[in-house]
């Protein structure tokens, strides 16, 4: 056989995987060009405002010209530093690793490697507050309530609005009972409308004639093909465009429910530059919020199509003007591995007793590896501080078959930037760790075979 | 315009149906036949020439993906227009790379006394792409089958090249064994 008949017999290759292959490729082109184009915009508009203010000072001529700044500021971490972002959680209780459970390694949420130069971290607090206003609130529930109620073949249902000075909020009350639970508010930072359809054995809830249901069976792709029309309803109702959707997933390993959640955003990503980097858009939204756990008795779950959601949609009041933005020189990922091999790794406190619950994982042999954002957890102490978003490499180990038969993933973070003191940062909790006592025996488990992915 | 209407186009032998093909999918085609035959004049021909075999073929053919029709007919003519080229020792391009590589698949490149079934292989292949996950699949079509460069496919899905070529060398093992398990003569 001459390699030539492979290529000629990728001829014959569904229409459907050709299609997936080449509009990743498109999406992957335009991806970077939106990160380029959004850098240039964002280095523009800071070189812009810093020239305008030397001519505003060159027409009061007592005032000294500034010097431009080159992009975003360079900034360094301290392996220390570092180690405080990770430990503003409590991470399951263990070291070296937390797991994940998925069906297929389709699941895992594996994202681009960049190799650029430098990587971005960003610096944020709370999206800062605004005064209620109950014009605006009055305009917003007649916009949302009745357009929703139409489409739900509801009767629009009389309403109150009432103030709640002990959280600072507006809420809707109404008078009728629709076939769910409908939650219209306002607090100091958005306006919210938020309904959940009552659970119903017979019949999926729909809008416009269109059942709000997805199959979590599908693909992310598949399953954005399949809302198109709900999704267009859904702008109609609220009188938005979005022009980007993500579906963000979890499962488990012991239920046969398959996610526990499954949640669509509809949102424009170029709106907020961390957009392409959290779960939740930090700019306006519509979410679909499928739960699919047993949290009551009666609550109906489904191995297929998902009925108990939450369809909310959230505008934002104020500019979220918080974020600050430094550059830091990237780890490449070949030093990244080495720090792997070395057990050079960040995930959540280093006590003995913990790490011998955790069955040992060499993920020098890896089977995937992402650059994501670690997010610095909420604490009371940090909580009017700028919190880290930081750049990682997240590794992915297959260690086995879960209860439900979902594949079980360990995996561990080594930072995707330069930090200084890596070396002696570990050395020190190594010695630390050596000198706590264990009183239970390790557990030892060997590796799982390959096949039983 | 979408796909849908263009073929209303073709089916009422209107010539705007060429007009928007070009406009929708010419640069696709464009980058497929360049990356095969390194060379512009004959790279616009094999475009020139989809459409004119688009015209001659829709209808009675209904295609499903206009996208994959278009791309599997420029793949095809650009293919045919380098095995020319071959034998005239003429044209550069990304094919000869990704052909060598592909040779890993296989045990012996002389020809075999036994036909093979391009349509039996293709089977087999789609067997082995269905297994994949979406992004190696997806990465192992625009090598294959697009025959994009090593540059341009690690930039789009934001790895190193090295990592790349580790990738698609794990993903030609696989093939291989999976070929050997649907008894194919490699």
């Amino acid at each position: 056989m001459k390699p030539e008949t492979i290529y000629e017999a990728l001829t014959h290759t569904s229409d459907e995987y050709l299609d997936s292959a080449q509009l990743a490729m498109e999406q992957g082109k335009h991806r970077m060009g939106l990160r380029r184009a959004w850098l240039l915009a964002a280095c523009i508009t800071l070189a812009v405002a810093i020239v305008v203010v030397p001519i505003g000072m060159m027409l009061a001529p007592e005032v000294p010209q500034k010097e431009p700044p080159e992009d975003y500021p360079l900034r360094e971490f301290s392996a220390d530093e570092v180690a405080g972002i990770f430990n503003s959680y409590i991470m399951d209780s263990t070291t070296k690793y937390s797991t994940i459970y998925v069906p297929s390694s389709d699941f895992l949420p594996l994202k681009p490697l960049n190799q650029d130069e430098y990587q971005l971290v960003y610096e944020y607090k709370s999206a800062p507050k605004k005064a209620l206003n109950r014009e605006e609130f009055e305009n917003f529930v007649s916009v949302c309530l009745s357009a929703f109620c139409d489409a739900a073949e509801f009767s629009v249902p009389s309403y109150q609005i009432e103030e709640h000075q002990r959280n600072n909020t507006y809420e809707v009350n109404l008078n009728d009972i629709l076939n769910g639970f409908c939650f219209i508010d306002q607090t100091q930072t958005a306006n919210w409308f938020a309904f959940s359809p009552d659970d119903n054995t017979t019949q999926k809830f729909q809008l416009d004639g269109i059942p709000v249901t997805v199959d979590q069976t599908k693909s992310d792709e598949e399953i954005i093909a399949s809302i198109k029309e709900l999704r267009k309803t859904l702008f109609e109702i609220f009188d938005v465009n979005f022009s980007d959707t993500k579906i963000v997933r979890e499962y488990e390993g012991f239920d046969e429910y398959g996610v526990q959640f499954l949640r669509i955003y509809f949102y424009n990503m170029s709106d907020h530059p961390m957009n392409e980097i959290t779960a939740r858009p930090r700019s306006n939204y519509i979410s679909l919020e499928f739960d699919n756990n047993i949290n009551y008795s009666g609550d109906i779950v489904s191995p297929d199509w998902l009925r108990k959601v939450d369809i909310r949609y959230c505008q934002n009041r104020t500019e979220d003007n918080t974020m600050t933005v430094a550059k830091v020189k990237t780890l490449p990922l070949e030093r990244a591995e080495e720090y792997l091999s070395e057990g050079y790794v960040f995930s959540g406190h280093v006590c003995k007793l913990c790490e011998s619950m955790q069955a040992a994982v060499d993920f020098t042999d890896y089977d995937y590896v992402s650059l994501s954002y670690f997010f610095e957890g909420y604490t009371m102490t940090n909580k009017d501080k700028p919190r880290v978003a930081l750049p990682v490499y997240v590794f992915y180990k297959y260690i086995g078959k879960a209860q439900n038969g979902n594949l079980t993933y360990a995996y561990t973070y080594v930072p995707a930037i330069e930090v200084s003191g890596m070396e002696e940062y570990f050395q020190h909790r190594l010695e630390r760790y050596h000198s706590q006592t264990v009183t239970s025996a390790p557990i030892v488990t060997a590796s799982p075979s390959k096949d039983d992915e | 315009m979408e796909d849908r209407l263009i073929i209303e186009l073709y089916n009422a032998r209107n010539e705007d149906a060429i007009r928007e093909s070009d406009q929708k999918y010419g640069k696709l085609c464009y980058a497929i036949a360049e990356n095969i035959l390194h060379n512009r004049p004959d790279s616009e021909e094999c475009v020139n020439d989809t459409w004119m075999r688009a015209w001659n073929v829709i209808p009675p053919e209904k295609p499903f993906s206009l996208r994959a029709f278009f791309s599997r007919i420029t793949r095809n003519l650009a293919f045919d227009r380098y095995r020319e080229q071959q034998s005239e020792k003429r044209g550069r391009g990304e094919l000869p790379l990704a052909l060598e590589e592909l040779s890993e698949c296989i045990a012996s490149p002389h020809d075999t006394e036994e036909e093979v079934e391009l349509r039996a292989l293709g089977k087999a292949i789609e067997g082995f792409l269905d297994e994949l996950p979406s992004r190696d699949r997806n990465i192992f079509l625009c090598r294959y089958y697009y025959t994009y460069s090593m540059g341009e496919i690690a930039r789009a899905f934001g790895m190193r090249e090295n990592y790349l070529r580790n990738l698609l060398s794990r993903l030609r093992k696989k093939l291989a064994e999976h070929l050997r398990k649907e008894d194919f003569h490699l």
